[in-house]
């Protein structure tokens, strides 16, 4: 077990391509981190530069404490689970799991405890005999974190270990791995494009793009409290609905935000919390609601609401997701014609496309950006 | 009932061309194998008639024949050595070679790998005089080394193993690197044994080449003992009296290796051959 470290690491490609840029990241030992990001931004890469499987272009990523820029990925102790799995065609599972054993040039007698002990762990004792080709894509998933598992590394590397799974495997899978993790104690690094396994599965999660860390942070934090606009619409399923408004004062004097055609007022628990929104007055803004900030309009109550049209329902059992239109205003029209946003009402709702609806928004959970997507202000806890 | 849908026009036109050609392909063999079961005197005489595919009498005076007037074991072993080092070399250096541009990193080995592929045209026959300068310096004529050396590296094999090797999940090496193997037991633990199909399409396109090396021997060997069987058959040939079922039985022994050869590999030179893209 040990901690990892990358210090200013960056990877820059022949091409010119910066797959990872300026990456500081520190991973407690036993940690699992999670790296998250859409395709494309460096987390592969990052997880590669640290197998040692490409060459570090600046930086430097210590394991604890050591610099292992030059050292060679055999010589590294770090164990990885890759997307497709990679296990040896030509070899049984003993074969693939005995592999790592004999590199390190284990005696018979360790081999044989070390693989008895986590095909028993992992449930492949009967399958010791068989070849990857013969066994089903879970099978070989258990297989591929044996052979991670048995050499007993100081990190363990996961690369979209679950990708290749249907969803009820994923699950499943999912739970094991985190199981595992616990019970091994050893510091994993996992890679995902998917933020529900990122949420579900790491201590704490990184959130990359186009190479660079936009926030790490635990999974409540990073729903929480989310650094920037990609952070607060990447986490969240769906992610948070953003929108450009202005904060102005009315004719009363009251302050109010510019949501499509409406304008709704804020109130003063909503000013005490932002209290850099004076600051914003008059000046382009993003705001932030995550899809649970709605719900229905219902009576006619002098609380803030907005009305929508209805463009599609996704009724889930248990809540019913609406997406819905919102008028843009008119000096908006030649940009946008309509504002999407997503809401997450609770139980089943008779809601259909082309509905008429009034929702009720949560004002004390708006977000405020500035408009370079950077967080100005959190909501109040709910 | 549902009707069966006619054959197209084209397919038994297709095949009776192929029939034509397989016919074609196998007469010779076929005129051979009979030609050296039957005596000489009806050799030539029959060979204009349907009858010299038909052996109505059978011996095997010729194949004795063979033994009798040259050192067919001298000749037959001759082959065999040289074109089993070859093979095997060559399987080694040119699947060594074919991965070093397949898959590892380092300077020039892209122009390198230009000038293999360009080596890949240059025909024996452009180059035999100067190689024959090359190997009289060394003082290698009138030995097996000069009929071996110089064609263990072959572009062609490396050509091959390079088209295989980037075949293979580039994630089965980066896996056995992780595992702690580096590049060389990488190459021996993890890829040589999944890529069988490569090394049985090379192992059998190299020996079939090298059996029927003709010119070269030629060129750089006179003593009888060390020359392989295409020069045994050309002596042989013009060894009097011209014993025409002898010439057959010659020929019947010096292809069965190769026939022997190519049903052993089959499968895996097919699949070879379908996986590294070579077209006849």
């Amino acid at each position: 077990m040990a901690s990892v470290a990358f210090q200013q690491v960056s990877k820059i490609y022949p091409d010119g391509t910066r797959a990872v840029a300026d990456l500081n990241l520190k991973i407690d030992d036993g940690q699992l981190m999670v790296l998250v990001g859409p395709s494309g931004c460096g987390k592969s890469t990052a997880l590669r530069l640290l197998a040692g499987l490409e060459d570090i272009t600046e930086g430097e990523i210590l394991v604890d404490g050591r610099v292992i820029n030059e050292t060679r990925p055999q010589e590294r102790n770090i164990a990885m689970v890759f997307q497709n799995y990679a296990l040896y065609p030509h070899m049984t599972i003993r074969g693939n799991l005995e592999f790592p054993l004999k590199m390190m040039k284990l005696s018979k007698h360790q081999m044989d405890a070390r693989v008895r002990e986590a095909a028993s762990l992992l449930g492949l004792t009967e399958l010791m005999d068989r070849r990857p080709r013969e066994l089903s894509g879970g099978q070989r998933q258990r297989v591929a974190m044996g052979r991670a598992i048995v050499r007993n590394p100081v990190v363990f590397l996961m690369d979209e270990p679950l990708s290749n799974l249907d969803a009820k495997l994923r699950i499943q899978i999912r739970s094991d791995i985190a199981a595992l993790q616990k019970r091994m104690g050893t510091t994993t690094i996992y890679v995902t494009h998917d933020q529900l396994e990122a949420m579900t599965l790491g201590d704490r999660v990184a959130v990359l793009r186009k190479g660079k860390l936009q926030q790490v942070a635990s999974p409540q934090e990073l729903y929480d409290n989310p650094s920037n606009t990609f952070v607060a619409t990447f986490i969240g399923n769906p992610g948070m609905n953003i929108f450009e408004s202005t904060l102005r004062h009315r004719a009363d004097g009251k302050l109010c935000m510019d949501f499509g055609q409406e304008s709704l007022p804020m109130d003063a628990s909503v000013l005490k919390q932002h209290k850099q929104v004076k600051s914003c007055v008059d000046k382009p803004l993003l705001v932030g609601f995550r899809p649970e900030a709605f719900s229905l309009q219902e009576g006619s109550t002098e609380c803030s609401h907005i009305q929508v049209t209805v463009t599609s329902v996704e009724p889930l059992g248990h809540e019913t997701l609406v997406y819905c239109d919102i008028p843009a205003k008119a000096s908006n029209a030649d940009r946008k014609t309509t504002i999407k946003l997503v809401a997450r009402l609770t139980g089943h709702k008779a809601i259909k496309p082309g509905d008429s609806l009034k929702l009720k928004v949560a004002m004390r959970q708006v977000y405020l950006f500035d408009e370079n997507g950077k967080q100005r202000g959190t909501p109040l806890s709910p | 009932m549902k009707e069966s849908t006619p054959l197209p026009f084209w397919v038994p036109f297709s095949y009776t061309v192929l029939v034509l050609l397989a016919v074609l392909y196998i007469a010779p063999i076929i005129f051979m194998l009979v030609g050296s079961l039957k005596p000489d005197d009806r050799i030539l005489v029959e060979a204009g008639s349907i009858k010299a595919f038909w052996p109505d009498s059978t011996s095997l005076q010729n194949y004795s024949d063979v033994f009798r007037r040259v050192d067919f074991g001298r000749y037959m072993f001759n082959s065999l050595f040289i074109a089993t080092m070859i093979v095997a070399w060559g399987l080694v250096l040119n699947s060594l070679a074919g991965y070093a541009f397949a898959r590892l990193r380092w300077r020039g080995r892209d122009v390198i790998f230009a000038m293999v592929v360009v080596m890949m045209i240059i025909p024996l026959e452009a180059i035999a005089v100067p190689l024959f300068y090359q190997v009289t310096l060394l003082g290698w004529r009138d030995t097996y080394i000069v009929q071996i050396v110089p064609f263990i590296a072959n572009s062609f094999s490396i050509y091959l193993f390079y088209t295989f090797f980037l075949g293979l999940p580039k994630e089965l090496e980066e896996a056995a690197h992780v595992d702690g193997a580096g590049v060389l037991r990488t190459f021996l633990v993890v890829i040589a044994p999944n890529a069988k199909p490569a090394f049985a399409t090379v192992a059998v396109l190299t020996f079939l080449t090298q059996w029927g090396s003709f010119l070269w021997p030629l060129m750089v060997t006179t003593a009888e003992a060390v020359r392989p069987l295409p020069l045994g058959l050309a002596a042989f040939h013009t060894l009097p009296p011209l014993q025409w079922g002898d010439i057959f039985a010659f020929g019947v022994m010096m292809v069965a290796p190769i026939l022997v050869l190519f049903v052993v590999f089959q499968g895996w030179f097919v699949r070879g051959v379908a996986s590294t893209g070579i077209k006849g």
